[in-house]
């Protein structure tokens, strides 16, 4: 059976150094490259399962990496479980996470309408065009996406109601949907580098680390940073996008050096 | 994992497809009807689909005349969880979960419980799932999502 396997002594020998010797950053970035490159097929493979709902693959596997650096900071040794049956359910709960906020609060409800409008518009199109109705393969076809995702549209059209960006989560005095919405500012860099990030974000002072872990780990509004603070949301924005520039610089001495 | 409930159980719905990828979405869409009519959360279904999808992927991609061959999907329901076999119309041969493949680790993380077994004519793998996470556990288990 061509599925592969994760060199379990290598793995347990790897995280014993970084959990119990507390290497050096230069080293400890070595580990964690090589850790990285041992779990990437297995990363990959879980995010494949989750590929098919017109995110690329690439993004994904971004978020499963990223999730990866989660799971080595969280992992226990002494709790006597396999890292890879720890890492796979972070990986998943990430992508989850994934589809939900940036995809899901967002884009889903209104992407399946705009995709149920294209449905029909695209059946009418075809309709005309060809004298026949075409199948959902075909309108799958010409729309760019899956079949699943047509019969998904199909049955979200009657599950679905388009959600406000205005409308509050969380209580009436809440932040709004619109405050889940991911920054402008992203941390676009290859896999690799994000992996580096970990030693980045070590170095950072405690409070701007929480800032960002809650961000873009967490996955909070601006807002709900703010408050959980106690601070203003201007703050919070100034502070991040301060640290982002600490660490892309940070990021840029790692891809040039 | 690999415990084997033991107790038989008779499914309510059986689905037979052939042994293609093609029919994978058959069968993700069928498993998450089925999960979403007892009110399963999108979490659980989301992590149905993805166990359904690996354990027929194993199937199908080990069967050695997959063109001429089915595998069949069994579907059982309780108000609080539901339980799924899928088996191959021929035999096929799987490494076995303790050599930690990437496809026993993603079924062991999407499963409460699964196992396989080697039949005379078939190969059977079974999986269970309780609809509710644990009280606090929104989710899944062990990645702790819960916000505080």
């Amino acid at each position: 059976m061509a599925f592969g396997a994760v060199d379990r002594q290598r793995v347990d020998a790897i995280l014993i150094e970084l959990k119990t010797r507390g290497p050096d950053v230069a080293q400890r970035a070595a580990l964690m490259q090589e850790l990285a490159q041992l779990h990437q097929p297995l990363v990959s493979h879980v995010c494949r399962r989750y590929a098919e709902r017109g995110e690329p693959l690439e993004d994904l596997t971004q978020v499963g990496m990223l999730a990866f650096v989660m799971a080595v900071e969280r992992f226990d040794l002494n709790r006597g479980i396999d890292f890879a049956a720890f890492l796979t359910p972070t990986v998943m709960g990430e992508l989850k996470k994934y589809f939900r906020d940036h995809t899901w609060a967002v884009r889903v409800p209104r992407g399946l309408q705009e995709l149920r409008a294209q449905v029909a518009a695209e059946t009418a199109a075809f309709l005309h065009q060809e004298s026949r109705s075409p199948s959902v393969e075909e309108v799958a076809e010409r729309l760019g996406t899956t079949r699943e995702r047509v019969l998904e549209a199909l049955e979200a059209a009657y599950a679905y109601t388009a959600s406000s960006l205005d409308q509050p989560v969380g209580g009436p005095d809440g932040p709004v949907l619109g405050d889940r919405l991911v920054d402008p500012v992203d941390l676009t860099v290859d896999v690799d580098l994000r992996v580096s990030i970990a030693p980045a974000l070590e170095a950072l002072p405690a409070r701007e680390r929480r800032i960002i872990e809650l961000r873009f780990v967490e996955g909070w509004s601006q807002v709900e940073i703010a408050t959980h603070l106690g601070i203003s949301q201007m703050h919070v924005s100034r502070l991040l996008k301060r640290t982002l520039e600490v660490l892309r610089e940070e990021l840029r001495d790692v891809a040039s050096g | 994992m690999n415990s084997g409930t033991g107790e038989p159980w008779a499914p309510q719905v059986t689905l037979t497809i052939p042994a293609s990828a093609r029919y994978l979405v058959t069968a993700r869409l069928v498993t998450a009807d089925i999960a979403s009519g007892i009110g399963m959360p999108i979490d659980v279904i989301e992590d149905l689909r993805v166990a359904v999808d690996e354990a027929l992927t194993m199937l199908i991609t080990g069967l050695e005349d997959a063109a001429q061959s089915t595998v069949t999907c069994q579907f059982g329901t309780t108000s609080e969880m539901i339980r799924v076999r899928v088996e191959s119309s021929a035999p096929v041969a799987l490494t076995p979960p303790s050599d930690g493949g990437y496809a026993w680790i993603v079924l062991d993380a999407v499963s409460d419980e699964f196992d396989v077994m080697q039949l005379p004519n078939a190969t059977r793998i079974s999986f269970e799932r309780a609809s509710v996470a644990p009280v606090g556990q929104v989710g899944h288990r062990g990645t702790g999502h819960t916000r505080s």
